[in-house]
């Protein structure tokens, strides 16, 4: 029965995780909205592919810190890579000089005040913590 | 991109300098490592620089790069490198200073790399491939760095997402070849690569050139022995004899004893040996084509040209890449090499297999014949089973065994031997 109950508990670990939802946010100035905004093109910013907002104006992609659940939630259905893996990516730019890692913010709070008074900026925080100082452009 | 291109670059980044107070950013220390094992099974013949034994130094490297973004557009950069095979002596990989004219345009100006395969920007970065180390049967030009500019610039259309990157400049430098130095001077080397990701596939096609000179020594006398050498067969050849075949084998000895005791290295050799044979056959025949300049190494044109094609989803991974080199100087035989390798991951472990093919091709007529007779081709293949896992996000430790086909080594029969592996890299 022990072993019983602890699946269980395990099982509603791993349905909690999976219900932790992604808002990937930009300030209240930014013209883009959810329309237009897909996850393969968020992806490609966050992987330094693409440089500008589908209206033109430049982005700056922003991350929560290594180990953060919200980050490895974002890493694997944005990007579909590990932190391995995005930590391979990243040395072949870095070390070619053609790029550097996107900012890094430790906090939620931190996240949203930064991209709230930046429209050049994009992240992506839990869509439990989206309050009207930011706009969500894209959930999953 | 010619010097006026270079100045303005310049004066554009002197300006923006000036113009703005240096505060912006801190300064960015990052680095890699790799330390390794190689065992060779064979102490007959050399394979990606092991020959038997356990070997420590081969493929151990230590870098740091240092960064210091000095304006908003600005950045200098720093990679240095210490290699086992260098003895550790500390080289700048990369020292330049980039210009970010725009979101998607890059000028770089300093020391920098020659993007000639997919891997090359970052080759020496144990951590960002599956490897131990690059397929030497691909990754086997004997210099990767140049002094001088490049450009990028970026754009996508729809959601394939390009850059193309010109790069110009200069390297004087020494060159390993045979395992022998070489002074060289490679002047106008310009290049252009496309770079292509759509999804999980990825695309390439690059090119470059360069006139290369190098300090080979023509000597007289070997030239001579050469010479005298193969008249003296040919003088057998058409009269066997005693008498023809006595003088043709001490004409033979003479060359063997001087090839024996000579300082001159490889190509030397191989350079002076091309202007006796040269002379003799133009006195045979009138209308031999190869002239002695064909084999020297002053101001001639090196092409080189490179396509690949990268898939991976995170869990499989592919990518193949083939590479032609074509040298107008006789004395370096121009080369096809291709190589294809597959990875599938599981957790943390990725495995992988590779399949590498190098073939020199002699060139048409009477000046492939000459470099047959100087022995300067070769052709290897290899099979590389390994597999990479992934500790944390800074350690990749690695295991791999290589079968090494030396099929042809410098114009004999080659051997082939098996190399065990073992790596750890880490990026800090």
């Amino acid at each position: 029965m022990k072993f019983l109950s602890s699946l269980i508990v395990s099982c509603l670990l791993l349905v909690g995780m999976a219900h932790a939802e992604v808002a990937v946010i930009v300030s209240l100035d930014n013209k883009n909205t959810y329309t237009i905004m897909d996850k393969e093109l968020i992806g490609r910013i966050f992987l330094a592919k693409v440089t500008r907002f589908p209206d033109g104006t430049i982005v700056h992609p922003v991350n929560l810190v290594q180990g953060d659940d919200i980050r490895e939630a974002f890493n694997r259905d944005y990007l579909a890579k590990t932190e391995s893996q995005l930590s391979r990516y990243w040395s072949r730019l870095r070390f070619s000089g053609k790029a550097s890692l996107p900012r890094e913010v430790s906090s939620v709070e931190e996240m949203k005040v930064l991209i709230a008074n930046d429209s050049t900026l994009i992240g992506y925080i839990d869509s439990m913590d989206v309050d009207d100082r930011i706009k969500v452009v894209h959930k999953y | 991109m010619r010097i006026g291109s270079i100045m303005a670059f310049a004066l554009t980044v002197l300006l923006s300098t000036s113009g703005v107070q240096a505060s912006s950013g801190d300064l960015n220390i990052y680095g890699f490592m790799s330390v390794g094992v190689g065992i060779l099974d064979k102490d007959t013949v050399t394979i990606e620089g092991f020959e038997g034994e356990g070997n420590f130094k081969q493929d151990t490297i230590f870098a740091l790069q240092v960064s210091k973004q000095v304006n908003d557009k600005t950045t200098a950069t720093g990679q240095l490198v210490s290699r086992g095979t260098d003895d550790f002596k500390t080289e700048a990989a990369w020292a330049f200073v980039s210009y970010q004219a725009t979101e998607e345009l890059t000028a770089r100006m300093g020391r920098l790399r020659i993007p000639f395969f997919y891997y090359s920007e970052f080759l020496e970065v144990g951590y960002a491939y599956n490897w131990v180390r690059l397929p030497s049967d691909i990754y086997n030009i004997p210099f990767s760095s140049f002094d001088g500019v490049d450009f990028t610039q970026r754009f996508s259309i729809g959601s394939l997402d390009n850059s193309i990157q010109v790069n110009y400049g200069r390297l004087t430098d020494d060159l390993n070849i045979f395992d022998e130095d070489y002074k060289a001077d490679l002047r106008n080397i310009a290049g252009i690569s496309f770079n292509s990701t759509y999804g999980d596939w990825g695309f390439r096609i690059a090119g470059q050139r360069t006139e290369m000179t190098l300090d080979i020594v023509a000597d007289d006398s070997f030239a001579s022995l050469v010479a005298t050498a193969a008249a003296t067969q040919f003088a057998y050849a058409n009269a066997p004899s005693a008498e023809t075949a006595a003088v043709a084998t001490a004409a033979g000895q003479a060359l063997t004893d001087a090839q024996e005791n000579t300082e001159l290295r490889r190509i030397d050799q191989a350079r002076s040996a091309a202007s006796g044979l040269i002379a003799l056959n133009k006195q045979l025949d009138p209308e031999y084509e190869v002239d002695a300049e064909d084999f020297t190494f002053d101001g001639h044109e090196a092409n080189f040209y490179n396509v690949a094609i990268m898939y991976d989803n995170g869990d499989y991974s592919f990518i193949t890449e083939a590479t032609a080199i074509e040298y107008d100087a006789g004395l370096l035989v121009d080369n096809r090499a291709w190589l294809v390798s597959l990875a599938k991951r599981f957790g943390s472990t990725t495995t992988h297999l590779t399949y590498s093919n190098s073939r020199d091709v002699l060139n048409a007529g009477d000046s492939g014949k000459l470099q047959k007779a100087l022995k300067l081709q070769g052709e290897d293949k290899s099979v590389t089973l390994g597999m990479r896992y992934d500790y944390d996000v800074n350690t990749a430790l690695k295991v791999e065994a290589q079968y090494h086909d030396e099929i042809e080594h410098q114009g004999e029969k080659g051997d082939y031997a098996m190399l065990y592996s073992f790596a750890i890299d880490v990026i800090f």
